[in-house]
């Protein structure tokens, strides 16, 4: 056995108690396994996520407790769902450009009304919605 | 030529991605405890909110005016920087991280430059919703003077002939030059220097004695001639790592919790030794694979709330990472503990004062530490592992980890 006092104060039994082997980096021992990651994200510097939270979306097939990948960096499309800002509030809808130009944040659900953004809103897209990720058997 | 690119009230700045309630308002963001003021955002300053103001002092103001206050979130900035820094490094294949919210580029065979640092700052603020000045010049020293003009001019600025750089060294203050501040301003308005022109017409000589061979350096930078290249900085390793293979194989979740323990404090010691501090540790623990009983292979890794290289800072999160991922009935032949987003001791200094301070007196404690262990043996001295509730922060307003922790995401209402 070693002697405690000769050996660096700092270090703990395991590693003093028998010479010890060569230090490997532990990336050899990653399996390759599948990432979903790799799947869900695209821009890994860009992808945030969030809690979906309401029905307004329910036809689209986002429900409350969902969770919304998001990517900060892609630019809205007509029909794109996104996460939107306006007024200060983030809210998630479908952005839909109508022929005459303009703009509407519609929800999928006939309960609820689409927004028209008009000029005096404040308003900017925060992120395009990419997936979305569904909890089984979860309330 | 070099960029230098800096985030906009970056603290501030992050806590308005996630909460849009903020933008256009004033914000500042508190040190530790929630001592005093350590970041503003441009409606804050100008209220004449000052960097380092004491909070509890003003609090009536604060609210008067409307001024959101926010503790300081480090787990949240350090992630928003790490996305920053590396949409940055998609630009170049030399970047230089200078601080949590600061990095130089290396820019090289680009014909365009004020278009490529238009498209870079889009690109930030695109991908990570923090905006960013862009400074542009031959030398670092001229790319910090561009970025100090950046805001004027929409967010960009390049320094990129001979002409322009005189027009700008004409009128720029020189306490205001990289390396020279404040105080040796002051010394350098006696001699009637007032303007960066001005001190690049004194002899070399003259600059030497007057302010050593690092302000002659500055000189030189400032008359276009590089001496303070970006690899000379840029000295930072990606990663510090400390991993062992057991002397033999280990079962218990204590013996476990001892190695990761003593691997950790190794690890600090790695980085003291370097001057350098880290935001996140990895742990992964291993099976042999050698061998026929059962394998297992995990590893965590825990974002730090705030950068640091002391055992008081490290062990713990270590633990947790441990606990998340140790599961019993292995027989385990190997521990590992890396540690990245690995930067200098010193950047850190500029930012948080107290968090400084702080660090400090971890400091007198982890050589205290060293000694008991030495005077005593091995794990005399067990760190925080035990998972007690230590030295809790006062965080009174601290905004949720929305990046990092997933019951703290954003809650985006859909109706």
């Amino acid at each position: 056995m070693l002697n405690p006092k000769t050996e660096e104060p700092a270090f703990g039994t395991l590693c003093g108690a028998v010479a010890c082997g060569f230090p490997s980096p532990a990336q050899d021992y990653v399996a390759e396994e599948l990432d979903l990651n790799q799947l869900l994200l695209k821009n890994k510097t860009s992808t945030f996520f969030a809690w979906a939270k309401g029905m307004s979306m329910k036809n689209a097939g986002i429900d409350e407790g969902d969770l919304l990948i998001i990517d900060k960096a892609l630019r809205p499309q007509n029909n794109s769902i996104a996460i939107c800002i306006i007024d200060g509030e983030f809210t998630c809808k479908r952005i839909s450009l109508s022929e005459d130009g303009r703009l509407f944040l519609a929800p999928e659900n006939a309960d609820f009304k689409r927004i028209e953004v008009k000029e005096g809103h404040n308003f900017t897209v925060w992120g395009v919605v990419t997936s979305w990720v569904k909890f089984a058997g979860r309330k | 030529m070099v960029a230098l690119v800096d985030c906009n009230s970056f603290y501030a700045s992050c806590e308005r991605v996630f909460k849009p309630s903020l933008i256009g308002r004033p914000v500042i963001v508190l040190s530790n405890n929630d001592g005093c003021v350590i970041a503003r955002s441009q409606e804050a300053k100008d209220l004449g909110v000052e960097m380092g103001e004491p909070y509890y002092k003003r609090i009536d103001f604060y609210k008067q005016n409307g001024i959101e206050a926010c503790s300081s979130n480090y787990e949240l900035y350090a992630d928003m920087s790490d996305r920053v820094m590396r949409t940055l490094a998609t630009f170049t294949t030399n970047i230089e991280i200078y601080s949590i919210d600061e990095a130089f580029l290396e820019l090289d065979g680009i014909t365009d430059l004020n278009h490529f640092a238009r498209q870079m700052r889009e690109v930030v603020t695109r991908n990570t919703g923090i905006p960013v000045g862009v400074g542009v010049g031959p030398t670092k020293v001229l790319a910090k003077a561009a970025n100090r003009l950046s805001k004027k001019y929409g967010g960009v600025c390049a320094l990129d002939t001979p002409e322009k750089i005189a027009e700008t060294l004409l009128v720029f203050p020189v306490g205001n030059v990289w390396g020279i501040g404040h105080q040796l301003g002051k010394k350098l308005n006696k001699h009637n220097i007032f303007t960066a022109a001005e001190l690049c017409r004194m002899p070399e000589s003259w600059v030497r004695k007057t302010m050593s061979v690092v302000g002659l350096r500055v000189v030189r930078e400032l008359k276009g001639i590089s001496c303070l290249s970006i690899e000379e900085v840029k000295l930072r390793k990606q990663g510090i790592c400390t991993s062992r293979q057991f002397g033999r194989p280990v079962r218990a979740f204590e013996e476990m919790r001892e190695a990761v323990t003593s691997y950790t404090t190794r690890l600090c010691d790695k980085l003291r030794q370097e001057g350098a501090i880290c935001s996140k540790i990895t742990v992964s623990i291993h099976t042999n694979h050698h061998s026929n009983s059962p394998q297992y292979n995990a590893s965590r890794t825990i974002t730090l709330p705030l950068a640091g290289n002391s055992p008081l800072e490290l062990v713990k999160p270590a633990i947790r990472a441990l606990m998340a991922i140790y599961k019993e009935g292995y027989l385990y032949n190997k521990a590992a503990i890396y540690a990245t987003g690995i930067t200098s001791e010193n950047e850190l200094q500029g930012n948080l004062f107290d968090a400084a301070e702080n660090r400090e007196k971890r400091k007198d404690v982890t050589k205290a530490l060293d000694r008991l262990n030495l005077r005593h043996g091995k794990g005399t001295v067990f760190l925080a592992s035990e998972g007690k509730k230590g030295w809790s922060m006062k965080r009174a307003m601290l905004s949720p980890c929305y990046t990092t922790k997933w019951d703290d995401l954003i809650r985006v209402k859909i109706g």
